[in-house]
């Protein structure tokens, strides 16, 4: 665990104070007002003391407690994923543009769940639950096969790119249709179409959390291998990388996490995208520094934007899919004119 | 940059109002001396209104999601992708719809076959007018009467039956993501109608109708009573099971309605059924 010193402390301490300032509106802000030091009185109270003296109504505590709270903490994981995953698929395909939503993972993951969920196939593998296991063949399958038609026509950085999008479209074009067949209403088609975070209690932060953990390390534990992937495989190879075995792990592991966020959340776009190449261009281009990071941002940033979904046109409620891209695209449209030449 | 849009939503209301005032007047001149007798519906709402009104036997063929009254003839063409050719084939001489999607209406209309657009109806009064219109239209204007005359008379005594009554606030879910219709629509305004307080009309600022809530404004508002179009005793179960919902007056007292979904998204005669349903419930001492 070596590589964590080489994290620069200010960048690690910068990103953690974004993070506990996007908590802390997540807390603070909502359809209800509640006074923020009376917030904070009761947050203190019931982290450092056992917390009974609250001026807070009981409804005001639930609200706190068991809706902004996990909502804060879901939107991070997303978040978190989200970006490790897009920093994992950019090591791999060495491409800056691949992220779970270009590369049509996402979809792949939507196609795969939704499938379980109608045919109610039981799928269960390991440690998997069915709609988790269906979702992640799913992200796999469309990875690969984006791979894969990209490879056949050049592997070029846009021939990955279209493929992705080709494999993308097709793959929601299948999903909504199964979910029109079945009678799915029309909203929770759209929301699942732009993407929104669906919570009440802690019940989908668990569903999130194990497979965060476990796969952040491993593509935290590959960072090595990522950069050596930056330069030729014979390359990565004499200095003792094993290229094969990184992109097959960092793949899977990057899909697994696609597929359990876009479980949860539909289909956010751009934010695999956008955080990686903030953390790139802020310090650096080594993914052991990209990959840590690129979770703390995307955290603080996909909870941030749900604060704003929540609180911008309070009591209604913005779709979370849009915040992200409307301020991911004209992003996108940044970094292409900024790699002229290069991409 | 907000004003303009309201500005221009004035327009496309003006004009949207110009046209559904003035073309059926138009339609409904013409068809006095010449009642059609093969009418196509691509409205599962105006399919309801036209059996209502006795125009039953008129009707040759209606949209795939039109399944109320029971006899309705039920064909494969599609409501919500209507195809021009696939309805020509039922030669109509007069078809019924609510969205011209496509330049439907232009497009039927060029090849001889007449048609009357009526949009989504935004309140009771709109419905009862569409009635007399489709009466004029089909040629049963008396019993298109009738029928506004004995929903008119229900309706005003819901209304004054519950004049008098404790003011309770309402919250209609129609689904998971928390969208909920404002009386900007027809289903949300009958709470009004009814003395009741439609909480999501605090989130429908900008008028579209069914604003999507937060759950905490769901959770602090408290609503009384809780209307589900077509859900489930499990969907109810995870209703109640939401943190902090349990003390919601709603959930405490168990005052749920359980509405078929196909009377919360249509505009027709069985909207008085629906306010009789929300009124019987909302009853204090009936608990």
């Amino acid at each position: 665990m070596e590589d964590i010193f080489r994290i620069p402390r200010l960048a690690l301490t910068v990103s953690f104070l974004i993070l506990g300032f996007a908590a802390l509106a997540s807390i603070c802000l909502g359809a209800t007002k509640i006074p923020i030091l009376n917030i904070f009185e009761f947050m203190w109270d019931s982290f450092f003391t056992s917390g009974v003296n609250s001026s807070l109504s009981e409804i005001e505590k639930t609200i706190i407690m068991e809706w902004r709270l996990p909502r804060f903490v879901l939107g991070a994981l997303v978040g978190a994923s989200l970006s490790v995953a897009g920093s994992g698929f950019q090591g791999v395909f060495r491409n800056p543009l691949a992220d779970p939503f270009l590369l049509g993972s996402a979809a792949g993951a939507g196609l795969g769940a939704t499938l379980v969920i109608v045919t109610d196939l039981n799928v269960s593998f390991l440690f998997l639950g069915s709609v988790q296991f269906g979702a992640f063949l799913g992200a796999l399958v469309a990875v690969i096969a984006a791979a894969i038609i990209s490879s056949s026509s050049g592997r070029t950085t846009a021939s990955l790119l279209l493929s992705g999008v080709a494999v993308a479209a097709f793959l929601t074009a299948c999903q909504t249709y199964l979910m029109q067949r079945n009678f799915v209403s029309i909203q929770e088609i759209y929301g699942w179409l732009i993407g929104r975070l669906l919570t009440s209690g802690w019940g989908e932060v668990l569903i999130i959390l194990p497979y965060f953990v476990f796969c952040f390390s491993i593509i935290f534990m590959y960072g090595r291998e990522l950069d050596l992937l930056r330069m030729s495989e014979d390359e990565s190879k004499a200095l003792g990388g094993s290229p094969l075995q990184a992109k097959i792990v960092v793949i899977s592991c990057a899909s697994l996490m696609t597929a359990v966020a876009v479980s949860v959340s539909g289909l956010i776009a751009f934010v695999g995208l956008v955080i990686p190449h903030v953390v790139r261009l802020a310090v650096g281009a080594s993914y052991r520094i990209i990959i840590p990071l690129s979770a703390i941002i995307g955290a603080a940033f996909l909870s941030s934007a749900d604060t704003f979904a929540r609180s911008a046109v309070a009591p209604a409620e913005l779709p979370i899919g849009v915040i992200t891209a409307f301020i991911g695209a004209p992003f996108f449209v940044l970094i292409l004119k900024l790699s002229k030449g290069t991409i | 940059m907000k004003k303009l849009f309201v500005e221009l939503n004035l327009l496309i209301s003006l004009i949207f109002l110009g046209l559904t005032l003035s073309f059926p007047t138009f339609l409904a001149i013409a068809a006095a001396n010449n009642r059609p007798e093969r009418i196509v519906s691509i409205s599962p709402s105006l399919t309801e209104i036209l059996f209502a009104i006795g125009a039953g036997q008129q009707v040759v063929a209606v949209d795939n999601i039109s399944n109320y009254p029971p006899d309705a003839p039920t064909s494969p063409l599609s409501a919500m992708e209507p195809n021009m050719e696939a309805i020509a084939t039922f030669e109509p001489d007069l078809v019924v719809l609510s969205y011209d999607i496509g330049g439907l209406v232009k497009g039927l209309n060029t090849i001889g076959i007449n048609t009357i657009l009526l949009p989504a109806a935004l309140n009771f009064e709109e419905i009862l007018n569409q009635i007399i219109e489709l009466g004029q239209v089909t040629g049963n204007l008396d019993q298109a009467r009738e029928l506004v005359e004995e929903m008119n008379t229900e309706m005003t005594s819901l209304i004054s039956m519950r004049k008098s009554k404790v003011r309770m606030s309402v919250y209609h879910e129609i689904d998971e993501n928390y969208y909920s219709p404002s009386t900007n629509s027809f289903i949300g305004s009958i709470y009004r109608l009814l003395n009741l307080h439609n909480i999501a009309d605090q989130a429908d600022k900008d008028g579209v109708g069914y604003p999507k809530l937060s759950p905490e404004y769901i959770l602090s508002s408290n609503p009384g009573m809780i209307i589900l179009p077509g859900k489930t005793p499990e969907y109810v179960a995870k209703l109640k099971n939401r943190p902090g919902w349990s003390a919601i007056d709603a959930v405490k007292q168990e005052r749920f309605l359980i509405i078929d979904p196909d009377i919360g998204s249509r505009w027709g005669p069985r909207i008085v059924a629906f306010a009789k349903a929300v009124v019987a419930r909302s009853d204090l001492d009936e608990n």
